[in-house]
């Protein structure tokens, strides 16, 4: 069940206090049933408060919240049932096995045992864990242990899922792996709302992607949509060893070129988005400035981020 | 329900494959039963002079009833820690008493009587339990004779099963048996507590039950429920195995009832006792964890159970102690229902034990809502506050 304008996830005006900090200010959000949502933030922006909130953990002090049409806490238990949540911290019992640990959050999400057996199958199979349903999680790898987590969090098929930094401290081929569950998880039509630090996978994934700072949203939209928001130039960097001053003269004075500078054997000129670099490199022809490489870079939600918050992610 | 019952199998699963767990509740008091125990007894039966039992003894002049009890009395065993001296009359008998030259005083005849001021002694409780069966056994015999029946052959008065007396004194057995109880009881219950600290909000697998469909009460109750039954099954294999080690108290006569409720009891006073040290504001877990471990560490080795008789020289110099130590005064109350003894001093030791917790509890209550631990339950939402 979702609202009638499409959101399964509708936050108005949230406020939430501990002491006198305001983890969460003026909080709104909206979700679409379907997405598979990126929520942004440096450390302390509020992204998982947020997440609790909307898990019925933390009483919020002033807005409404509203998941699945359903009122949060009023209807805190038809909303649980209908919400996974796989946490950054592996929240797994250390001595349950691999297949009792899925069984478990199943039977607890109100499965039978016939049904949390069929699920923990299941779940096995997804995250491609069937061989290791009778290892106890402290034998497992790193990559391993994250599947699981994501196991325990899918094993009731919630429709919302609630993923806070899955791909955290593991090595690259398991985390293709999970990203791709995470892809079939959403294409199965589980809506996904997704926080990591590491934009490139937020970039990848996300349909939507809303940055928060300091409690508040500051931004939302697509990655592309968030890109032209913040970025009107982009960076080109020629590496030219003997270029001469009258030659970066010349390319500073050129009309879409705002700014020009050496750095090292290279010089980088900020330009215009979408302007062409040809005018730049006839001009180093004319001039028998011998160049070997040339690259533009296009601006990533990392500089969209940097530019917004003033803060790196990882700060 | 169903939910409840998944939780508690699955929390004994796990309480049961940790190692840890199974050799402080079930493999270091059968260490300390087996070990200790023998090394104690040893001591007790071969180079400690324990204090005999003074009995100031009546004749009632009846030689039909008198005989046979004055035999008995006579018997090896018996007289290892009994001192029987004869009175000519009870006001002789009771001046004894107050001369501090007897501790109890026995009427002989056809109804024998036992007069005490206070049974504190475990030599007493087996004084009466030996006088109990006398008289039960004696009781048989003149049925028997009443109705010309065929006499069952000669009567062991002394219950070799339940009172060998051979090889121990009646005193350090008992004794080390309730003991042991006592202190595994608080241990048990000081681990459920850790157990639940470990229960951190917002944190690992508690996260996960958390944000679950299912009431947190439940789920801590299903978590006390499967805590328990260790606790009990550990305690019920202790009375078990130092019934088989040292056969110092018979299973047929033991109230499994009121055993079983002393232990739930034992249990509950161990949660609780933990419920109170972490409620006291200390910020660092490890400081309210060090108070528990040392306040349980004193409380035992006051009450003797790390060096017996202690509690006996404690109890000399601060006679309250004996309403203060749980182990003190629940030795006692655990002691009649192994000797199928006196079930009023059971009942004074379970009302101790009732206040005991309920104190830990009113305490414990009120340093929470002193560190404001009841303000997050509340949940404050405005929800017409925007135009919703």
């Amino acid at each position: 069940m979702k609202q009638e304008n499409g959101n399964i996830i509708e936050l108005s005006h949230l406020t939430k206090r501990f002491g006198e900090t305001k983890a969460l200010d003026d909080f709104s959000l909206s979700v679409r049933e379907g997405e598979l949502f990126g929520l942004l933030g440096p450390n302390g922006a509020g992204k998982t408060t947020a997440i609790f909130a909307m898990l019925g953990l933390y009483p919020i002090d002033e807005g409404e919240m509203r998941l699945f049409g359903r009122r949060m806490p009023e209807d805190a238990a038809y909303i649980k049932a209908r919400v996974g949540i796989v946490p950054q911290q592996i929240s797994v019992y250390e001595d349950l096995t691999v297949r009792e640990n899925i069984a478990f959050f199943g039977q607890l999400y109100g499965l039978s045992k016939e049904e949390a057996r069929h699920q923990a199958d299941a779940a096995l199979a997804f995250v491609q864990l069937s061989e290791q349903e009778k290892k106890f999680p402290r034998q497992l790898s790193g990559g391993m242990m994250r599947r699981l987590n994501i196991a325990c969090g899918i094993v009731h098929r919630p429709k919302l899922i609630f993923m806070d930094e899955p791909t955290v401290a593991i090595d690259p081929q398991s985390r293709n792996t999970i990203l791709e569950n995470i892809r079939q998880l959403n294409r199965d039509g589980a809506t996904i709302i997704y926080t990591s630090h590491y934009m490139e996978e937020v970039e990848l994934l996300c349909h939507r992607v809303a940055i928060m700072d300091t409690g508040r949203v500051i931004a939302e939209g697509t990655p592309d949509e968030l890109k032209e928001l913040v970025t009107t130039v982009e960076s080109l960097r020629i590496h030219a060893p003997r270029i001469g001053q009258a030659t970066i003269g010349q390319i500073g004075a050129l009309s879409f070129v705002q700014n020009v500078r050496v750095e090292g054997e290279e010089i980088c000129a900020d330009i215009q988005k979408g302007a062409s670099v040809m005018p730049v490199l006839e001009l180093l022809q004319e001039d028998h400035v011998a160049f070997t490489t040339v690259s533009l870079e296009r601006p990533t939600l990392n500089s969209v981020f940097l530019t917004l918050t003033g803060k790196a992610l990882r700060e | 329900m169903r939910t409840f019952w998944v939780c508690v199998k699955s929390d004994f699963r796990q309480q049961i494959r940790q190692r840890q767990t199974l050799f402080w509740m079930m493999i270091f008091p059968l260490v300390l039963i087996i070990g200790l125990g023998t090394m104690l007894s040893a001591v007790f039966s071969s180079e400690v002079d324990l204090p005999e039992v003074d009995v100031a003894y009546i004749a009632s002049g009846d030689i039909r009833f008198d005989q046979p009890l004055e035999q008995f009395l006579a018997d090896d065993r018996i007289a290892s820690f009994l001192s029987v001296r004869p009175y000519g009359s009870e006001r002789l008998a009771r001046a004894a008493i107050d001369a501090q030259k007897a501790d109890v005083i026995l009427f002989g005849g056809e109804e024998i009587r036992l007069l005490h001021e206070r049974s504190t002694s475990i030599e007493v409780q087996v004084l009466k339990v030996l006088l109990d069966r006398y008289v039960q056994a004696a009781n048989t015999q003149l049925l028997l004779l009443e109705r010309n029946l065929p006499q069952a052959g000669p009567v062991d008065l002394i219950d070799r099963k339940s009172f060998d007396l051979t090889s121990k004194t009646p005193s350090s057995i008992e004794y080390f048996t309730v003991t042991i109880s006592a202190m595994t009881a608080l241990f048990g219950g000081m681990y459920v507590t850790a157990m639940f600290a470990a229960d951190q909000a917002m944190r690992g697998s508690y996260l996960r039950v958390q944000a679950a469909p299912i009431s947190l009460v439940r789920y801590r109750l299903a978590g006390t429920i499967s805590r328990f039954s260790v606790v009990l099954l550990q305690l019920v294999v202790i009375f078990t195995v130092s019934h088989f080690i040292y056969r110092s108290f018979d299973l047929g006569r033991i109230r499994l009832d009121l055993l079983l409720l002393a232990l739930a009891g034992l249990a509950l006073y161990g949660i609780s006792f933990g419920f109170l040290m972490s409620s006291l504001p200390f910020r660092n877990p490890n400081i309210a964890g060090f108070i528990v471990n040392g306040m349980t560490t004193v409380l035992l080795l006051l009450s003797g159970g790390y060096v017996p008789g202690l509690d006996r020289f404690v109890l000399s110099r601060f006679p309250f102690a004996h309403d203060l130590l749980m182990p003190l005064f629940m030795r006692e109350g655990v002691l009649q229902i192994l000797f199928d003894g006196d079930l009023t001093i059971y009942r004074d030791s379970m009302l101790l034990l009732t206040l005991h917790v309920a104190v830990f509890a009113l305490l414990s209550a009120i340093l929470f809502r002193w560190k404001g631990g009841f303000r997050h339950v509340p949940v404050k939402t405005r929800p017409h506050a925007h135009g919703a």
